[in-house]
């Protein structure tokens, strides 16, 4: 259950919507960052704010990449694995990737700091190689800064649990 | 002169005639004698089992939509397990013409010619085969064919399962 | 473009594209070559309205090689599996796959697969099959407003179906089956039964409620397997409910009364109607004609009630009723007289601008009503609902404004307004109320010929059975296909019924007699409107054979007739009573004023009577 004082925020949001079904994304990343995923029960509270039903917000959750239906990391790094980065070396950044991290794509670190996850175009074409963790966006990819990269993020993450 | 072309054929005829009684016969004394026949010769109708010893029949209405005599005809059910098979099968041996069609017709190679030949009956209705009668205990002339590892509806195999097959899609997986 | 072409007498191969839900351009199989005109070059033509001064050609080879390749494509990922595929026979993928020339599949690679899940007992899902045309989608979501049926994830994952397994809600979740054009949907009372050259089928009228929506029941082996909808621009459009889809139990019932008997004896046909005779004659030697009342139906077909009222003339029979109940009979008749000018049909509620549902329950007492009403929303229209809404109403797939009265409708501003008037639960000032309103009407009857029987009922000026009955002066019913109730006041002495159905009076009557249900014979049905429809007869009467005991074969004897299939149409059996009482032999029961519809074209619009 989300607490009230969020379930109130995003009823007035959809309120403000000209049709609920607008506001849909926003709800759904709000509960996905209560959550950390969208979980069944976030779907079908989400359902409740949306006045839709179930299955209508699952459309939507199966369909944005972002919206997460399956458990993930603190971090999800979205590699993209478009022409332009692909041509720039995406392929072995992959590699690198599931090598030092020790996962497949789609798959979740043990600590549970990193899920790895390949993607489409991120608009980021000049600077390839490019990733996306959180909203950061990180681009001329090399394994040397992927370390750093992973490293930050790690620090970032440890802040955040003390 | 007339006369003499007549007496010239009929000669010409006796001698051809003659000339067989000094030649091996090419006919046979049925049924003293029996003639093996080709592989490929298309007599009685036989169902034949996959090489896991089940049923080949799905009871599609191939052979029975394509059968221009009109001799076949099927019900088809389901089992538990979702595998399609005939409740019970008929052929009208009476009627039938041997034409093969439905065995070229057949998409899981369930019905096949023989090349048994020699199912006369002054009995009709003993001419009317049932499922049981047509059934057989082996794959015929095709070995290695089992529809289901093909068909990919998870029936022998796992949803997903068959060679040619990626393994179900998880509709809410993280890889997109 | 695909209408014009199909105006023409062009057939554009698609799949996506449906006359009901409109172009979504995502099968690409419709591929044109435009030579002239404002496009040019390769288009869909499902996607560009047709033009003035458009040159298009469907057998270009580009076009054609680009149909070949989608189909190609199409394939990729389908199971080769047709052979125990319920669609296989009457698939469209089939007959295009067929048509494009692909048998082999060139790419090597790996095909994608999918769970299956559970809808229900009646829709069978096979994923696997889909071909992502988004019909149902679009069917389920936009037309019928279901909203527990969609379609999931992106790209190659795409999913069409529920959240999870479970029974699909939507009354109408039945059309996915024929609006799918290929297996995804197959029905499941039918699966593995038979293919579509096999089956016995005819165009009939769905007998389940009286908006008379046109069907195609689909038989094999005397045994109804399924219905599928037939299209009516005038009544139901393309779809059917579920209600009539897979109502087909009834007429399948082994319970179903198939020989003649006499108190429970099973006789001939010449014997149970000669007894009839007789017995007819001991009553009205010792009450008079007067005794006898004669029972029509309004599920019975329009020859049987018409050759009813000859029977009656003929017996000069005390009682002619066509209805049970007093209020049922007195409403029904109303609304038969009262519609006349004002009658609206289904096509004109789907147009209409203002809609008023006035003391009905719309998915119980017409499901296709509400998906009319559901069209005319969407379309802008303004829906109201009069007096109480319980509950359950709140499941009609449109928004509605509830007001207490009808008067307080706006109807003055529109230009089509529609009132749509339950009759079941009304009584006759509410019909009057909803005649006298300044809008069209549309009633709702519960049986599939309650219009005719209304309109037979006010010509004859006929009482409801039950009043009569209680009167006591009745000493003979002869009920036809009625429901009436099985306890009769101690009086009645001689009780024959003909029925197709089993029911309680039919177990007590003294003589029975077994008549056809509507799918084993021609008849007219005349829906709520007054629209008078042909239904052709589908399969022959008889024991079905139900071979699925793999030990049972059907039987190895032939005869004429199948084992209790000696049951005769009901108007027939009024005709040979008519001659017996010593009436005119009757050689065509539509007559007189009815005659018009003797040529009534069965997959016509049918002829709006009054």
């Amino acid at each position: 259950m989300i607490p009230k004082q969020l379930r109130e925020e995003l009823l007035d949001h959809v309120a403000s919507a000209v049709t609920p079904r607008e506001a849909a994304v926003e709800v759904m990343r709000a509960l996905q960052a209560f959550y950390g995923w969208l979980t069944d029960e976030a779907v079908d509270e989400a359902a409740e704010i949306l006045s839709l039903s179930p299955l209508q917000v699952e459309e939507l959750a199966t369909f944005y990449e972002m919206i997460y239906r399956r458990p993930v990391g603190k971090r999800v790094i979205h590699l993209c694995d478009s022409i332009s980065c692909w041509s720039a070396g995406a392929e072995s950044m992959m590699a690198y990737l599931r090598k030092s991290l020790g996962i497949d794509e789609g798959g979740t670190t043990e600590n549970g700091i990193f899920t790895l996850v390949p993607c489409a175009c991120l608009g980021n074409c000049g600077e390839g190689p490019t990733m996306l963790i959180g909203e950061t966006l990180y681009g001329s990819l090399t394994p040397e800064r992927l370390d750093q990269i992973l490293e930050e993020e790690r620090e970032g993450v440890r802040c955040l649990d003390n | 002169m007339s006369l003499f072309k007549d007496i010239k054929a009929l000669l010409l005829g006796f001698w051809t005639t003659g000339k067989h009684i000094f030649l091996r016969p090419l006919t046979i004394e049925y049924p003293e004698q029996k003639r093996t026949p080709f592989p490929r010769y298309r007599a009685r109708i036989v169902l034949t089992r996959d090489p896991d010893g089940g049923e080949r029949c799905v009871a599609c209405y191939l052979c029975s939509a394509v059968c221009p005599a009109g001799c076949i005809s099927m019900q088809a059910a389901g089992q538990a397990d979702g595998r399609r098979y005939a409740a019970w099968f008929r052929i009208n041996f009476s009627r039938c013409i041997f034409c093969g069609f439905c065995a070229e017709a057949c998409p899981t190679m369930a019905i096949q010619m023989t090349p048994d030949y020699e199912i006369c009956n002054r009995k009709i209705m003993e001419l009317v085969y049932e499922k049981e009668e047509l059934l057989i205990d082996g794959c015929g002339k095709e070995p290695e064919y089992n529809f289901y590892r093909h068909s990919g509806i998870g029936i022998v195999n796992p949803r997903g399962g068959n060679v040619d097959e990626e393994p179900p899609v998880d509709v809410r997986r993280l890889v997109p | 473009m695909i209408e014009a072409a199909r105006k023409a007498g062009i057939v554009i191969p698609h799949f996506c594209y449906h006359p009901a839900l409109g172009s979504a351009g995502a099968c690409r199989l419709c591929a044109m070559k435009f030579l002239e005109g404002p496009v040019k070059g390769i288009q869909m033509s499902c996607m560009i309205p047709a033009q003035d001064g458009m040159v298009v050609s469907t057998t270009d080879s580009e076009a054609v090689q680009m149909r070949s390749l989608v189909i190609e494509w199409v394939m990729l990922n389908h199971p080769h599996d047709c052979p125990v595929c319920d669609e296989g026979g009457e698939c469209q993928l089939q007959d295009y796959t067929v048509a494009g020339g692909h048998a082999i599949r060139r790419y090597k690679g790996k095909k994608r697969t999918h769970n299956n899940q559970y809808l229900g007992e009646n829709i069978r899902h096979e994923m696997n099959r889909c071909i992502h045309c988004y019909r149902c989608v679009r069917f389920y979501q936009d037309f019928a407003g279901g909203d527990d049926f969609g379609v999931m994830g992106r790209a190659n994952l795409i999913y069409f179906g529920r959240k999870d397994s479970g029974v699909l809600e939507s009354p109408f979740s039945g059309n996915l089956v024929d609006i799918c054009p290929t297996g995804v949907f197959t029905d499941k009372p039918a699966r593995f039964r038979a293919r579509y050259w096999d089956y016995d089928m005819a165009p009939s009228v769905c007998p389940h409620c009286s908006l008379g929506c046109n069907t195609v029941p689909m038989a094999r082996y005397r045994e109804l397997l399924k219905t599928t909808a037939r299209f009516n621009d005038k009544v139901n459009g393309w779809f059917i409910c579920d209600k009539g889809r897979f109502g087909n139990d009834r007429v399948n019932s082994p319970e179903r009364p198939r020989y003649p008997l006499i108190d429970g004896e099973r006789v001939g046909w010449d014997e149970a109607l000669e007894a009839l005779v007789r017995r007819v004659g001991e009553v009205t030697r010792q009450y008079g004609t007067e005794s006898i009342a004669l029972v029509g139906s309004p599920r019975m077909s329009l020859e049987g009630n018409l050759l009813l009222g000859q029977l009656a003339a003929c017996v000069k029979a005390g009682l002619l009723s066509y209805f049970i109940g007093a209020a049922e009979g007195e409403a029904s008749m109303a609304a038969s007289l009262l519609v006349g000018e004002k009658s609206r049909s289904m096509a004109e509620v789907r147009e209409a601008d203002c809609i008023a549902l006035f003391n009905c329950d719309l998915l119980e007492e017409g499901p296709m009503m509400a998906l009319a009403v559901r069209q005319a929303w969407r379309n802008g229209a303004k829906i109201f609902l009069v007096g109480v809404s319980s509950p359950e109403l709140k499941k009609l797939p449109f928004e509605f404004s509830a007001v207490d009265l009808i008067d307080e409708v706006p109807f003055a501003g529109c230009k089509s307004p529609v009132i749509i008037c339950g009759t079941a639960s009304a009584d006759i000032s509410a019909v009057r109320k909803a005649a006298g309103a300044p809008a069209g009407v549309t009633f709702l009857f519960n049986a599939p010929n309650s219009f005719a029987a209304a309109m037979l009922a006010v010509e004859s000026q006929s009482p409801a059975v039950s009043e009569a009955l209680a009167g006591g002066k009745i000493k003979a019913v002869i009920a036809f296909e009625a429901d009436i109730p099985a306890d009769l006041p101690v009086g009645v002495e001689l009780l024959a019924v003909a029925d197709w159905m089993p029911t309680d009076v039919g177990r007590k009557a003294g003589i029975f007699l077994p008549v056809t249900s509507h799918l084993e014979m021609d008849g007219t049905f005349i829906n709520n409107e007054g629209r008078a429809q042909r239904f052709k007869k589908v399969m022959n009467p008889g024991l079905p054979i139900k071979g699925l005991d793999p030990l049972l074969h059907p039987p190895r004897v032939h005869g004429k007739t199948p084992q209790g299939g000696d049951v005769r149409p009901s108007w027939q059996v009024i005709a040979s009573l008519i001659e017996r009482f010593g009436g005119e032999r009757v050689a065509e029961p539509l007559d007189g004023k009815w005659a018009a519809l003797r040529n009534l074209d069965p997959e016509g619009e049918g002829t709006r009577i009054s």
